[in-house]
């Protein structure tokens, strides 16, 4: 088949600039560019051509930053070639849809949901149940993205299905090379023996590093030879810090168990803290689609503690421990100790982790699916 | 070549402003956009943390201002185009000066750059007595009422704080909370006893007023939308607003953003109040009045103005800061600051309670103050309060007789004249004689298009707005067609957009007053949190993940 996969207006395919979207769609293009041919449409980027084809897949780019803009490229591209194609498959831009329909109208259109966007703050409630209408599947990216649809929209159940997402197993896999590396950090932030807590992501209040800083006094009654390491979060910076960061960082300079902040970690670097860690701890506060850093603990045999929020439960089971009260820092700090008390059961976790991802989270497993929804 | 890109250079200004030399060849490819020859630049006052700066050039057309503005474009943008829709409108607000392609502005380095003419004759309102406070009220309301019914230009942001004050309120609470760990963990700093002392009070205080404004008819106001209420400057106090020729001039209009207008009165008022450290109601009141007489409150409106006078902002505004440095912040100097910030919030409530909007009852032995609409209703319409009400002795020509009357209007100054000058009775800082013979000799109203002021249709549709920032594009939708229709009959269109007709050359201004920058808080969406079991004793229960795989 013809496929045509259109991106979001933010980030630019492939991933040089990150991005959980791009970096879905990255993972398993290869296994879908060998059954049919894919042409990718993105955003724009300075340091990528207009059009170029790589490894197989074509890719165009428009002008991005503001979905209106997007659109009217999309459009653009598709009055040309919108007959070309015998599927489109959009990834978590439903506003798109009305567009595709209008200028390829011959072609299939499946949807790729990753969070919220078919909230009514979203996108407007009528245009919402046509592109419901108008689209053949909805895959989502978590159970929980599926239902919400459900909820706003229930002519849309029988179309959802969840895939979830994947992780590369090759670049998490813990081997000689990963022992080295681990040493290697955590000799070099002053952590060689301490029982590692691993946060990764973006420091905002809908993730809770907050109330992860904040557990780390209890913590430290029981626990004193714990750190807790905040990777890809920015402490100090040229940018003006938010007013949140401040406030983790005022909280984190009187924790009595140390608080490290790596600063940005670059995509590909960013396994190397996997291995580094003992624990990972998700404290998200929010109703979170399906947060991507679950698999990449899994493959790097890192047990879990997830909070009952959104989907992210849904990839909990013999790996991890869900905390069902993530707002009570007192309480947080009582999950983290129980598990740090128990180092046998921490390791059981982290290989049940490694083995659920080989079986069920490699993206050729992703990719498979992908097709299968295609076919 | 790849473009270099403009970016915060530092903290706070040094004695003499200085910007990277990057940026110095920026503004001369900049200046070069424009048509006319510059002799000289000096750079007047730098945001070296967000990357902005303000140049005075003398050039072959008289001095000028050259501005690069720290926002990003599409936002610079919404307020450039409401510069030039004020200007056209006949606001006494800096007028730009096109580019030889024809734009108002012109990006370099990521950024947007202005160039405004210069004027030397503003003079700041005096600061020491009333006068002053209400030339600069009243000067606020002709502003906001002429601001209404502006669009922003294709491309720009659409920078609204209109259907925010829910949302700014529980921050103002949940930050209370951050400012409560601070102050315990840095308890061995002098400050942190008596603040940590004060936030249950005022974190009350921020509940119950946004226990009101949910209660108001804030929701109602709200509803009709971004057009019908215009634009609030966001950052007006006297460096922003100065007397200048025809009266007072606004100026420094990058963060314009639609809001209801009373934002700007709130702040002003009780910015005043924190600097005088007591509510003083004639102050209050006379402020009210002046900027009732150019932009009358209607009681609804009062309510939530006085509704916003509750939260506790001077507290908040001035302990914020400590997230930053603890260490330093959480001193001495601090702790007196907040024992005066609480001497004065005791004044408050009686102010609060004078001006009819409070009804004082005890509960528990704490005294308690409820919103009573009915009898502000009656204030406001009646013009009861006792202070004289404020009249500029002579009109500016933009609050012409088209200038919606109010309740009071018996006691407005009404005259026809068209060159606005204060009169002699308005004090003024001695030093601006020499402005007023310039100002005389100025036709400022002259070339000004006269000003249509229409009332737009109070549209009361209580519509989706409660759920805030949610709609945003589909109110902005909507808000465009209801203005469009609510000016259907008028004979004069308002909206303006990209295309903008050259304006009559106008003085313009320049701020020199330096000053910190009132940047907002960012709107941070609500997590929304389920509600927390009670068993507090319970150890704690791991549950194992139901999910299916």
């Amino acid at each position: 088949m013809r496929v045509l996969i259109i991106c979001t207006e933010k980030l630019p395919m492939p991933p040089v600039r990150g991005g959980a979207i791009q970096t879905y769609i990255y993972g398993i293009l290869p296994q879908l560019a060998a059954q049919h041919d894919i042409t990718v449409l993105g955003s724009a980027d300075p340091s990528l051509p207009e059009e170029e084809t790589q490894n197989g897949v074509h890719y165009v780019r428009k002008q991005g930053g503001k979905l209106e803009t997007y659109r009217d490229g999309v459009a653009e591209y598709l009055r040309e070639h919108g007959s070309e194609f015998d599927l489109i498959q959009i990834y978590n831009r439903p506003r798109l849809v009305a567009t595709v329909k209008e200028h390829a109208p011959q072609a299939r259109i499946t949807l790729s949901m990753h969070n919220d966007m078919f909230h009514a703050a979203k996108i407007d409630p009528e245009e919402g149940a046509q592109a419901v209408r108008d689209v053949e599947r909805i895959i989502t990216i978590s159970d929980y993205i599926g239902q919400s649809i459900v909820e706003l929209f229930p002519e849309a159940a029988s179309k959802v299905r969840t895939i979830y997402s994947g992780v590369d197993l090759d670049r998490y896999q813990v081997d000689s090379r990963a022992q080295k590396e681990r040493e290697r950090l955590r000799n070099e932030y002053g952590i060689g023996n301490k029982k590692v807590i691993l946060f990764v992501g973006r420091l905002s209040k809908k993730k809770g590093a907050d109330i992860l800083v904040r557990a780390m006094t209890p913590l430290a009654k029981k626990h004193p030879d714990a750190a807790l390491v905040l990777v890809g979060s920015r402490w100090f910076s040229d940018d003006e810090i938010s007013d949140y960061v401040a406030y983790v960082r005022a909280i984190a300079n009187r924790s009595p168990i140390p608080v490290i902040t790596t600063g940005y970690v670059p995509n590909n670097e960013v396994h190397k803290w996997f291995w580094a860690g003992d624990l990972f701890v998700c404290p998200s506060q929010w109703q979170e689609p399906l947060a991507r850093v679950h698999y990449e603990a899994m493959a790097a045999e890192l047990p879990i503690l997830t909070t009952a929020r959104g989907g992210n439960p849904e990839v909990i089971r013999d790996n991890g421990a869900v905390v069902d009260q993530p707002e009570d820092p007192d309480y947080f700090a009582q999950c983290i100790s129980s598990l740090l008390s128990d180092r046998s059961r921490l390791k059981q976790m982290g290989r049940a982790g490694r083995q659920m991802a080989e079986s069920h989270f490699s993206w050729d497993r992703v990719a498979r699916e992908v097709l299968d929804v295609w076919e | 070549m790849a473009e270099w890109l403009i970016e915060p250079w530092g903290d706070v200004e040094g004695d003499v402003p200085t910007v990277p030399p990057e940026i110095d060849a920026l503004a001369v490819h900049v200046m070069n956009q424009y048509d006319m020859t510059v002799s000289s630049m000096q750079l007047i006052t730098t945001k070296p943390d967000k990357g902005g700066a303000i140049w005075r050039i003398d050039t072959n057309h008289g001095p000028r201002s050259l501005k690069v503005l720290h926002r990003t474009p599409a936002r610079s943008l919404f307020s450039v185009g409401a510069q030039e829709y004020l200007v056209g409108q006949g606001a006494r607000v800096p007028a730009l000066v096109r580019t030889k392609q024809g734009d108002l502005s012109f990006v370099a380095g990521g950024k947007m750059w202005i160039v405004t003419d210069w004027i030397d004759e503003l003079t700041p309102a005096t600061k020491i007595d009333l006068e002053g406070a209400q030339a600069l009220c009243y000067g606020l309301g002709e502003f906001h009422r002429i601001s209404r019914g502006y669009l922003p230009p294709e491309g720009a942001d659409w920078a609204s704080r209109l259907h925010n004050y829910p949302r700014s309120y529980q921050k103002v609470i949940d930050k209370m909370e951050w400012f409560r760990h601070i102050a315990e963990l840095y308890i061995d700093r002098p400050a942190s006893p008596r603040i940590l002392s004060m936030i249950d009070k005022y974190q009350q205080q921020a509940r119950d007023t946004l226990a009101a404004l949910e209660a108001s008819p804030y929701y109602e106001l709200a509803a009709r939308g971004e057009t019908y209420w215009g634009l609030a400057h966001q950052d007006y106090g006297w460096s922003n607003g100065q007397l200048g020729p025809g009266g007072l001039w606004v100026i420094d209009l990058d963060g314009v953003s639609y809001d209801l207008p009373i934002r700007d009165l709130r702040k002003l008022i009780t910015g005043t109040m924190h600097d005088m450290g007591t509510w003083d109601i004639t102050w209050m009141k006379g402020m009210i009045e002046a900027y009732h007489q150019a932009n009358p409150i209607e009681p609804e409106m009062m309510q939530v103005f006085l509704i916003d006078m509750m939260l506790p902002n001077e507290f908040y505004k001035n302990v914020k800061e400590m997230v930053y440095q603890p260490e330093l912040f959480l001193n001495a100097e601090t702790d007196a600051m907040v024992e005066r910030i609480d001497r004065t919030d005791a004044s408050k409530w009686p102010a609060l309670q004078e001006l009819g909007a409070l009804d004082l009852k005890t509960y528990e032995n704490k005294p308690m103050y409820q919103l009573n609409i009915d009898t502000l209703r009656e204030n406001v319409n009646k013009s009861r309060w006792d202070t004289q009400p404020y009249a500029p002795s002579a009109k500016a020509p933009l609050s012409g007789s088209s200038r919606p009357s109010i309740g009071s209007g018996a006691n407005m100054t009404e005259q026809r004249d068209s060159s606005l000058s204060w009169d002699a009775s308005s004090r003024m800082e001695k030093d601006t004689s020499s402005t007023r013979s310039n100002r005389s000799s100025r036709k400022v109203s002259a070339t000004k298009p006269t000003i249509t002021h229409e009332k737009a249709a109070t549209r009361t549709e209580k519509a989706s707005t409660r759920t805030s920032s949610s709609s945003r594009k589909k109110r902005r939708r909507e808000d465009r067609t209801a203005y469009a229709s609510s000016t259907a009959s008028q004979p004069k269109p308002t909206l303006q957009r990209t295309k903008l007709a050259p304006t009559s050359s106008t003085s313009s201004s320049k701020k020199v007053a330096k000053k910190r920058s009132a940047s907002a808080g960012s709107s941070r969406s609500r997590t929304s949190v389920r509600v927390k079991t009670s068993n507090a004793e319970s150890k704690p229960t791991i549950i194992h993940g139901k999910g299916r795989i």
